[in-house]
């Protein structure tokens, strides 16, 4: 069992708790005081071994506590990299290029000991999530200074040797902070190289968002591969896969010109609008389908911002202004009684 | 974390850094590939570089960019490059299909101090002469007169003697057209396409955007002649003085090249402006 898991234990456990005062309450079920005291008794001892085991949040405080936590952790884990990133700025000049090499390769190494160390003595891995980021901002200042202290040419195989660095973190301690840097590492690694094969430099990746499409696309299929140990993970990797596409998608929907194609920038604008709202419904459905909440989220949002960055064309110049934001409320109202509807549509059929 | 993956990690750092500092080796190996001898012209040391947060030390590596390079980096050499003038020249109507032409990256010989430097000076004598002639037709004052001359000199005496003269995708290509390397240094750029429109008329050419390595650390060892040395003062157009000021380079740098074409400071001197700047 791991901790998501027994976190769904807890939750189900609480909510049977809930359920059951209900039912009490209105007068449809009463348990026999020895039931009760006997399920009450395990319900207990279960609470108890998931708290010690997994250290998950056994009631509502103990969960605001946590997110609490993740938040101080991820802000710690950005200052503590800035602390050694201006430090070793401040103080590399007065050192000679040999110190300089092995305080940067051993940087890294250390705190990934450091992080191995300290995994060992905690569960709820607050504190080992900001030792693996730390580690990885210390990988990444390892390479780059390198490269400016024996003016190495610039290569995107630097995006590479960051994501596998960060996505070894993340798999090895179950860490979303380290597999975002991770797929953001891999993704830009992915763009360049896809930037390349039309035989551009690759830094210039960015001046084409198409890039960033086939990209993402590659990272959303990552999921296809099992992920039982990780069930968040597939998640993650499908919601930032196409996060990119769509943000790729917004940004050659209102400046055609940076498009691969070679048609006008008013028919490339046309495409890729048309493209966006096919494809964020087609999220939203296959978000629905799957039972995938991040997907339908997303697509609805992007779905959301296609539509009225398209009003916006059509109307803002001519429209009076209270006229155009009102008519956007009540779209977005509009498309809550739909939505609504939807749902109330699945609920009969489910029933 | 599962021991397999610590050690997974623990190896990619080893493994990468061995690589870099292999391939470093390998670029610092043999004979260089270049080596010239600049100064302060090629090698701006500003002080910015140094300020209180950031203590490490870099040269600013500058060059001419524009002078002469549209004579002969034409359609010729861009194909040479690698761009498709078939694709670039079917577009022809539209012109911001020019300008979102995403870049490539080549090989540029540099020369120092070469046919081009000598060339360029002449066109700054023949300024020099035609701002006299306005003197003498009453046109300029001997106020201006003298200001304008005097600006024009210090450019003569400060300007980077670096002026790009070819271009390749192949560096060894190009270093058999340059085979001094104490004149000519082969370095990586990249490069875009640059278009010229009269009437029906398309001209398409070669832009030198940057220089992929245009900024040279200084190694501890090396640090010592610069850090005496006062900020440079350098003339704006409003404040040229009348009579001519001497501008003179501070220190040498020696810079290599190596089997990857990757820089690396040798040593710096100062020279006897540096050495009397240094006593001010």
């Amino acid at each position: 069992m791991q901790k998501d898991d027994a976190q769904k234990r807890v939750d189900q456990i609480h909510a049977f708790r809930d359920e059951l005062m209900q039912l009490e309450s209105a007068g449809v079920l009463t348990l026999h005081e020895d039931d009760a005291r006997q399920v009450r008794s395990y319900h207990d001892q279960l609470l108890g071994e998931y708290s010690d085991q997994f250290d998950v949040d056994v009631t509502g405080a103990d969960r605001q506590l946590s997110w609490g936590m993740r938040i101080v952790s991820f802000l710690g884990a950005l200052a503590i990299s800035a602390a050694i990133f201006f430090f070793f700025y401040r103080f590399w000049g007065d050192l000679s290029t040999p110190v300089q090499v092995v305080i940067l390769v051993l940087a890294p190494l250390l705190l990934l000991l450091a992080t191995g160390v300290v995994s060992t003595r905690e569960k709820t891995l607050y504190f080992t999530s900001l030792l693996a980021s730390v580690a990885f901002a210390s990988f990444v200042l390892n390479l780059s200074l390198l490269g400016v202290i024996f003016n190495i040419t610039p290569s995107q195989n630097a995006f590479l040797a960051w994501g596998a660095f960060a996505l070894l973190l993340a798999y090895g301690y179950n860490l979303r902070l380290p597999l975002v840097a991770g797929m953001a590492c891999v993704m830009g690694y992915l763009a360049a190289t896809v930037g390349t094969w039309s035989g551009c430099y690759w830094i210039s990746f960015g001046e084409r968002p198409e890039n960033f499409i086939i990209a993402g696309f590659l990272l959303a299929l990552v999921p296809i591969i099992p992920h039982r140990k990780y069930p968040k993970f597939a998640g993650q990797y499908r919601v930032f896969g196409f996060l990119a596409i769509f943000i790729a998608i917004l940004i050659l929907a209102n400046y055609g010109q940076i498009s691969y194609l070679s048609w006008s920038s008013a028919h490339i604008e046309y495409f890729y609008q048309v493209f966006g709202f096919v494809v964020s419904g087609g999220i939203i459905a296959l978000g629905i389908r799957r039972h995938w909440p991040g997907m339908v989220n997303l697509g609805a949002t992007f779905f959301v911002l296609f539509l009225y960055t398209k009003l916006y064309d059509w109307w803002w110049d001519w429209m009076p202004k209270y006229l155009f934001f009102l008519l956007l409320g009540l779209i977005a109202i509009g498309l809550l009684f739909a939505m609504r509807r939807i749902r109330s549509t699945r609920q009969e059929v489910t029933a | 974390m599962k021991n397999r993956h610590l050690q997974m990690a623990l190896a990619l750092v080893v493994l990468i850094n061995i690589l870099v500092l292999a391939g470093v080796a390998y670029n610092r190996s043999n004979e260089p590939e270049a080596s010239l001898v600049l100064t302060e012209r090629e090698l701006g040391y500003y002080r910015s570089y140094r300020d209180d947060e950031n203590s490490g030390m870099s040269l600013s590596l500058d060059w001419n960019r524009y002078y002469g390079i549209d004579e002969w980096f034409d359609e010729g050499k861009l194909a040479t490059v690698g761009f498709d003038l078939e694709h670039l020249r079917q577009n022809g109507a539209d012109w911001s299909f020019y300008q979102r032409q995403l870049p490539r990256k080549a090989y540029v010989a540099l020369e120092l101090e070469g046919e081009a430097w000598s060339s360029w000076v002449n066109d700054q004598d023949a300024e020099i002469s035609r701002i006299q002639k306005l003197e003498l037709n009453e046109e300029l004052t001997a106020e201006d007169r003298m200001r304008q001359i005097s600006r024009v000199r210090e450019k003569i005496q400060s300007t980077s003697r670096l002026f790009a003269m070819d271009i390749d995708s192949d560096p060894e290509r190009l270093r058999q057209r340059y085979p001094d390397r104490t004149r000519y240094a082969v370095v990586s750029a990249e490069v875009r396409v640059g278009y010229e429109r009269n009437d029906d008329d398309l001209k398409l050419y070669g832009r030198i955007s940057q220089l992929l390595v245009d900024n040279l650390h200084v190694p501890l060892d090396g640090q010592t002649p610069l850090l005496g040395l006062p900020a440079r003062e350098y003339l704006s157009s409003y404040d040229a003085p009348t009579e001519v000021r001497e501008w003179y380079p501070r220190y040498t740098v020696t810079v290599n090249w190596g089997q990857r074409y990757e820089p690396w400071v040798e040593a710096i001197e100062l020279t006897a402006a540096g050495i009397e700047a240094t006593k001010r």
